[in-house]
């Protein structure tokens, strides 16, 4: 029971977590300083110290009453993370080109159900799209392919 | 001022200049009117762009698309009731009403006007005010503008549709976020891991671009391709009964004097405006029965009050360098990195880039008039792209566009990073917006709190002591403790 009460609470838990990241953070490796001349610590630490605050009362507040959240859509999530990854990774071996259709083709999968001519239309369209937008119509400077 | 605003004219009409304010309008009203994308991810798309033209030619061009972003919004919520933007959600209420009423060239046409009207009004204000507010901007002192941000801040998170507490926290993560790198007082690099690329900090785009882009791809790509509510948009619908010119003027100028107030307000923006001037409207109009059900004032008023609005939040960020909205800060990073410092004396040192922009207001405008009234047929067909081609479409632009800033890829991982944060957030109904606005004040806030308290020898009395920022704090709280307290009075 309270684990589920928790897991409905997991954003708020979050923000604690990274309250406290902070807090910590700042109170070991940086030096607050006196009032006068404040440190490189100092400021981190006051505005974690009011998130972790507030995360507190929003956490006590809402463990009151059930807390509605939405569950997370794992297959579009997924996806559209693969994509940007891809992206990533292909840039740097093959160039931008080829990473905007691998991109775009992981991203097809975050929609739902698509057609294999509409998948490939929109894989062609958007290594076409990146072509004549960003290197012929702004010129700018990237690697339309590489290592080919 | 009429030499400035010659000045002006001569620089804002130069070719390339007009070139680039229509091609930016025209962008970025075509990006508005995309459902999702609104101003901030437009002007962070183009933004790479403008590296590569002189300062004035990429402002008077990110400030088309900005303004041009916000127009485009109104069209996607009068057809299909989905705010192509947040601040146009409001136009939905009556807007959508009237669409299905067969009236939808009427209110398309009407927006335009109520539109252009807030535009035109927001830049008289702005002429006016702008030079005033810099001389009295040279007064200020750090706590003062401590507390202007601080007021933002405030403001930001109250307005928030999560609620107050959640807004506030949502602040403290962005101000959090942005200590991350190396501490410009005392060079001391903070919360990096030793990651190098971490030195200067999370840039501002890759934040906006994960926390609104990616985080939007993933919540919506799987929705439906909305459905028309509206027969085909004809010509001969465009023109409103005789008697409804007449009755959409008082609320063109009460939504443009309420978007010019909230507009010049750091932190609130549009949609604020939009949203006040709607349930204000709804108060005071004599037609207040017919609002919801398609009521002519109820699509002029906010969007006046929203165009009003958008001009008018040049003035803090040309002011006194303080941000009025998230695309602001964005156009305050295009600044900088033209080697143009925002501030009390931008109008004296770079009086062309500034009267030049406040008349390419005037120009872009026009050009959202003209654009928008003959081609209205293409943006309607534009909202027919379906969802499937949009979603995985958007993935790529923003993945691209993120990699263009720097060339690097670290950001692209960085924003993917940040993807995750924004969805897992509004998971549990932690609205991103505040986040951006805290990561893009914290910095400077921690400066000028800094700056104030060596100033005042180490005592924090001095915000309290100084007539402005005592005023700016007592503010604050007040709105704080206004909207935190439990609505018990309400129930009763």
């Amino acid at each position: 029971m309270l684990l589920k009460r928790l897991k409905e609470q997991f954003g708020t838990l979050l923000l604690l977590a990274i309250g406290l990241f902070f807090v910590i953070g700042a109170l070991s490796f940086l030096d607050p300083g006196t009032p006068r001349r404040m440190g490189p610590g100092a400021f981190p630490m006051i505005a974690g110290l009011v998130l972790v605050a507030l995360a507190c009362i929003a956490l006590v507040r809402d463990l009151r009453q059930a807390a509605d959240y939405t569950p997370a859509d794992w297959r579009s999530v997924g996806a559209v993370a693969v994509a940007v990854a891809l992206f990533a990774i292909v840039t740097p071996s093959f160039g931008v080109l080829p990473a905007a259709g691998a991109c775009a083709f992981a991203a097809s999968f975050a929609v739902g159900r698509l057609s294999h001519q509409r998948r490939a239309a929109l894989v062609a369209g958007a290594i076409a799209g990146v072509w004549l937008i960003f290197i012929v119509g702004l010129k700018l400077p990237l690697e339309a392919f590489k290592g080919f | 001022m009429l030499d400035n605003l010659a000045l002006g004219f001569a620089t804002a009409t130069t070719l390339p200049n007009l070139l680039y304010c229509f091609l930016g309008t025209f962008l970025g009203t075509f990006i508005g009117v995309l459902p999702g994308l609104g101003p901030l991810a437009a002007v962070a798309m183009l933004l790479p762009v403008s590296f590569y033209l002189p300062p004035e030619t990429a402002l008077v061009m990110l400030a088309g698309v900005y303004y041009g972003a916000e127009y485009g919004g109104s069209i996607a919520s009068i057809l299909l009731n989905i705010p192509g933007t947040p601040s146009s959600s409001i136009t939905c209420l009556d807007g959508y009403p009237m669409a299905r009423q067969g009236r939808a060239g009427v209110a398309l046409l009407m927006t335009a006007l109520a539109s252009f009207f807030g535009g035109v009004f927001g830049i008289l204000v702005m002429a006016g005010l702008a030079p005033v507010l810099a001389e009295f901007a040279l007064l200020l002192q750090p706590a003062d503008y401590f507390a202007v941000m601080l007021l933002g801040l405030v403001a930001a998170s109250v307005v928030s549709n999560s609620g107050t507490l959640r807004g506030v926290m949502m602040v403290c993560l962005g101000v959090l976020l942005g200590t991350v790198g190396v501490d410009v007082n005392s060079g001391v690099t903070r919360f990096t891991g030793g990651v190098q690329d971490l030195r200067d900090g999370v840039g501002l785009v890759v934040v906006a671009m994960g926390l609104f882009g990616v985080s939007e791809a993933m919540t919506s790509a799987r929705g439906a391709t909305p459905s028309y509510a509206t027969e085909k948009v004809s010509w001969r619908r465009f023109l409103p009964q005789a008697d409804e010119w007449l009755r959409a003027l008082a609320p063109a100028l009460r939504g443009s004097l309420i978007g010019s107030f909230f507009g010049t307000l750091p932190g609130t923006g549009q949609t604020v405006a939009s949203s006040i001037a709607y349930a204000l409207e709804k108060r005071v109009s004599p037609n207040r029965a017919q609002f919801g059900k398609g009521a002519i004032e109820g699509v002029v008023v906010p969007e006046s009050a929203n165009n009003a609005a958008a001009q008018t939040a040049f003035i803090p960020t040309l002011t006194l360098g303080i941000p009025g909205s998230t695309t602001m800060a964005l156009m305050i990073g295009a600044l900088m990195i033209h080697g143009v410092t925002p501030g009390p004396r931008l109008i004296s040192e770079h009086p062309a880039l500034f009267w030049g922009l406040i008349v390419s207001f005037l120009f872009g405008n026009l050009f959202l008039l003209v654009l928008n009234i003959p081609l209205i047929g293409i943006w309607v067909r534009l909202l027919q792209i379906p969802h499937y081609f949009l979603y995985p479409a958007v993935v790529v632009l923003i993945s691209i566009g993120v990699y263009s800033i720097d060339h690097n890829l670290f950001d692209v991982w960085t924003m993917l990073a940040f993807g995750f944060l924004g969805y897992v957030l509004r998971l549990y109904r932690y609205e991103p917006a505040p986040l951006l606005i805290g990561f893009i004040l914290g910095p400077m806030m921690e400066e000028y709190l800094r700056r104030a308290m060596l100033l005042s020898r180490g005592d924090p009395m001095v915000f309290f002591e100084r007539p402005g920022s005592a005023v700016l704090i007592g503010i604050s709280i007040v709105l704080l403790v206004l909207t935190a307290l439990p609505r018990r009075k309400q129930k009763a």
